[in-house]
């Protein structure tokens, strides 16, 4: 059984809206509209939902300011949509602290696999975690002791590729961009050094065994999620 | 590279000397024989009472009347003619060429040398007056080169005067302007015979192209030739010349043609070129704004169809009646919006490449109406309210585009109408007009917009769609021979106003 939540939508599309609440609602969800940013912000305020799904096409204000708004009183998750394709928008988003996006139009079935990601990742906690130790279907990850065991067998890493690892987990769930991460893992002033990124992930992908990028997740032209 | 200015190319604007007797000779001669027989008659005749310097005197005149006719060359003839006639029937002894005193002497070699410095200094005077001729004749042809090149004439119609200019100052059979293609030579444009291609072909130096030096060519009786049309550095085109004599060709107005003639070509390339890169300018806009709307103003129709459908598909058990058909209607309803945004882009692409061409018929106003709301599905058909007299008369037009400018006007009124009020289409006529008005209640129209309101691409801030609707409303209106416009309703809301042509009688009903 799919957990369930209290889930915000945000967006002006008004058949979009009710398309998702009609689906959201048959699978449990509780869900609260608003049409536009300054009523979306209040409801959040208000209704404290776990996830937001946050349209950044908003008829009044900027949608990158409602994320950065919205990150300063909640924890909460927060998935973009956006319908313009624009690359740049969406990694705006999750540099300010979006935890995944979705480009319109999308399947049910893709919005329910991203919701699932973070509300397990969100549940009843805000920013990043503080846990020691996350544990996923095969991974086990002891952050003080630096000791990372696929299928109850150690792995070894180097320093670099540890680093990078132990960003992901602690941000577990939500889509980190390749600037996050260079700037964290390798310091400001490899922010564009992108394929030093390419390489340490292709690698920690082997040691996990995770060939196909399931437990490493690549948003192609954005950025990594670790998949807890 | 540079081009050298090819300081040859004046070289052959030479005066070609023309070696047969030419008519004009023959005329001058044929007066001056005529002048001397006539003269040498009456002094004849009355020979006993004249002196023999008098008659000199007389004999004079037809040389100075043919040398005025035909020039210097005439005058040689006059001399030697004259002094055989003065000598055989004049100076005694008379029949014979035998000069007989010594003053006799005198007055023959006088009347030579006197005739022969007249002659001199007539023709002279003559030749220097026909050059004055030809110079302000000049001057005239290069008048009317300056005056047609200021003119603001599309190319097309400066080109072929100034080489008909060209053929009628130089008596040519033909004459043609070539551009430099990457391919050879094109023909801008051509007057009188054709330059054949082998002809042509013949002209253009190794390596293709015109080349910078005037080039020659001739076939029996045909003589053509191509001249550098140079601006600045470049060679802007050739001009060819075809004549049934060789060509003649006098420096300064030859050169003041082709100076004239590149002028004008350098001027023509880069006016194309300023249109060329308006048009690219414009085409690329029209690109990204397509694609802006393509990527927004799709998608969002499509995000509600997907995420309908796919709900509908995934959770079919959990859904109760209501909330399925709540989704169908979501479904009907965007795929209809798809449909008419897929609609207005063709049409704008059909409007863009002018392949619009109304078929006009008698249509009947209720239908045309029905026929655009045709365009809505059920609850947006709720939110529009008809109203029309029963004496509306029909209207003159294509129904197809004119409905669906109704429907784009349709469609704008629903996008910034209240549901309670709604959109009224009601319509107006008088004799020859029908007036359809569509009216919403909304906020009225984004004041930045002002007079642009039907410009392509043109929305108010935070509207959706593409900026086409109303554009193609009213490049389809005004296709028909119709007048769209709107005013800010007193109480409040836009009424858009489509002015048509009433049905006609000659016309067959549609």
């Amino acid at each position: 059984m799919v957990e369930t939540a209290k889930i915000a939508i945000i967006d002006d599309d008004e058949s979009l809206v009710r398309a998702l609440q009609i689906a959201l609602r048959a699978r449990g969800h509780t869900v609260v509209t608003a049409g536009a940013a300054t009523t979306g912000v209040e409801l959040v305020a208000l209704e404290q939902p776990e996830v937001v799904i946050l349209d950044l096409g908003l008829p009044d204000r900027s949608g990158l300011s409602v994320v950065r708004e919205l990150r300063s009183f909640t924890g909460c998750a927060i998935l973009v949509l956006s319908a313009a394709g624009d690359e740049e928008m969406k990694i705006k988003a999750l540099d300010d602290g979006a935890d995944d996006y979705l480009t319109k139009p999308f399947s049910m079935r893709e919005l329910e696999a991203r919701l699932r990601v973070a509300l397990r990742h969100r549940s009843g906690q805000g920013a990043p975690t503080t846990t020691e130790r996350i544990t996923t279907d095969r991974l086990e990850i002891d952050l003080p002791a630096r000791r990372v065991m696929v299928d109850d067998v150690e792995v070894e890493l180097s320093h670099k590729e540890f680093e990078l690892l132990a960003f992901l987990a602690r941000n577990a769930g939500r889509v980190c961009t390749h600037q996050m991460i260079l700037r964290e893992v390798w310091g400001p002033g490899y922010a564009t050094e992108l394929h030093y990124l390419r390489v340490y992930a292709n690698r920690l992908r082997k040691k996990l065994d995770d060939p196909e990028g399931e437990v490493l997740r690549t948003s192609p032209g954005v950025g990594y999620q670790l998949v807890v | 590279m540079t081009h050298a200015r090819p300081a040859v190319h004046l070289a052959f604007y030479t005066t070609v000397v023309n070696r047969r007797p030419s008519k004009e000779f023959l005329r001058a001669l044929l007066i001056f024989g005529l002048t001397l027989l006539i003269l040498s008659l009456v002094l004849f005749s009355i020979r006993s009472h004249l002196s023999v310097a008098t008659s000199a005197l007389v004999l004079v005149i037809p040389v100075v009347v043919g040398v005025v006719a035909g020039g210097f060359s005439v005058g040689v003839v006059g001399v030697l003619s004259g002094f055989v006639v003065y000598d055989y029937f004049f100076i005694p002894p008379y029949y014979t060429l035998n000069v007989g005193a010594a003053s006799n002497w005198v007055a023959l070699v006088v009347y030579v040398v006197v005739v022969g410095i007249l002659a001199r200094v007539v023709a002279s005077l003559r030749s220097a007056r026909a050059q004055a001729i030809r110079r302000s004749e000049d001057l005239e042809r290069l008048a009317v080169i300056t005056q047609r090149l200021v003119t603001d004439l599309p190319m097309g119609e400066i080109l072929p005067q100034i080489l008909s200019d060209l053929v009628a100052a130089f008596g040519l059979q033909g004459a043609a302007v070539y551009l430099p293609t990457y391919d050879g030579l094109t023909e801008l444009s051509g007057v009188g015979e054709a330059i054949l291609p082998d002809e042509l072909a013949a002209l253009v130096p190794r390596g293709g192209g015109i080349g910078t030096v005037v080039k020659s060519e001739h076939r029996s009786k045909t003589y053509w030739r191509l001249v550098p049309l140079i601006a600045g550095a470049d060679v802007v085109g050739g001009l060819v010349l075809k004549g049934d004599d060789a060509l003649p060709y006098r420096d300064d107005l030859m050169r003041s043609f082709a100076n004239a003639l590149a002028a004008l070509l350098q001027k023509h390339s880069l006016r194309l070129e300023a249109m060329r890169n308006s048009e690219l300018e414009e085409r690329d806009r029209w690109r990204r704004a397509l694609l802006g709307s393509v990527s927004h103003d799709l998608r969002t129709p499509l995000a509600s169809l997907t995420t309908s459908a796919s709900t509908l598909a995934e959770l079919k058990e959990e859904l109760s009646t209501e909330q399925r058909e709540e989704l169908l209607a979501t479904i009907e309803r965007q795929s209809l919006r798809l449909a008419r945004l897929v609609e207005n882009l063709l049409d704008s692409s059909r409007i863009e490449a002018n392949m619009l061409a109304p078929r006009i018929a008698n249509v009947d106003t209720r239908e045309l109406i029905d026929e655009a709301l045709g365009a809505f599905g059920e609850a947006e058909r709720a939110l529009v309210h008809v109203t029309l007299d029963e004496s509306i008369p029909s209207v003159a037009v294509d129904h197809v585009l004119v409905a669906q400018a109704l429907a784009n006007l349709i469609e704008n009124g629903l996008r910034y109408c209240e549901p309670s009020t709604g959109v009224d289409v009601s319509a107006t006529s008088t004799d020859s007009r029908v007036e359809i008005g569509v009216r919403d209640r909304g906020p009225g129209v984004d004041p930045s917009l002002g007079g642009r309101i039907f410009g392509r691409f043109e929305k108010g801030a935070g509207s959706p769609g593409a900026g086409l609707g109303l554009w193609i409303a009213q490049s389809f209106v005004e296709l028909n021979g119709g007048i769209i416009g709107f005013r800010e309703a007193a109480d409040g809301g836009s009424v858009f106003l489509i002015d048509l042509p009433t049905a006609n009688e000659m016309m067959v009903d549609g």
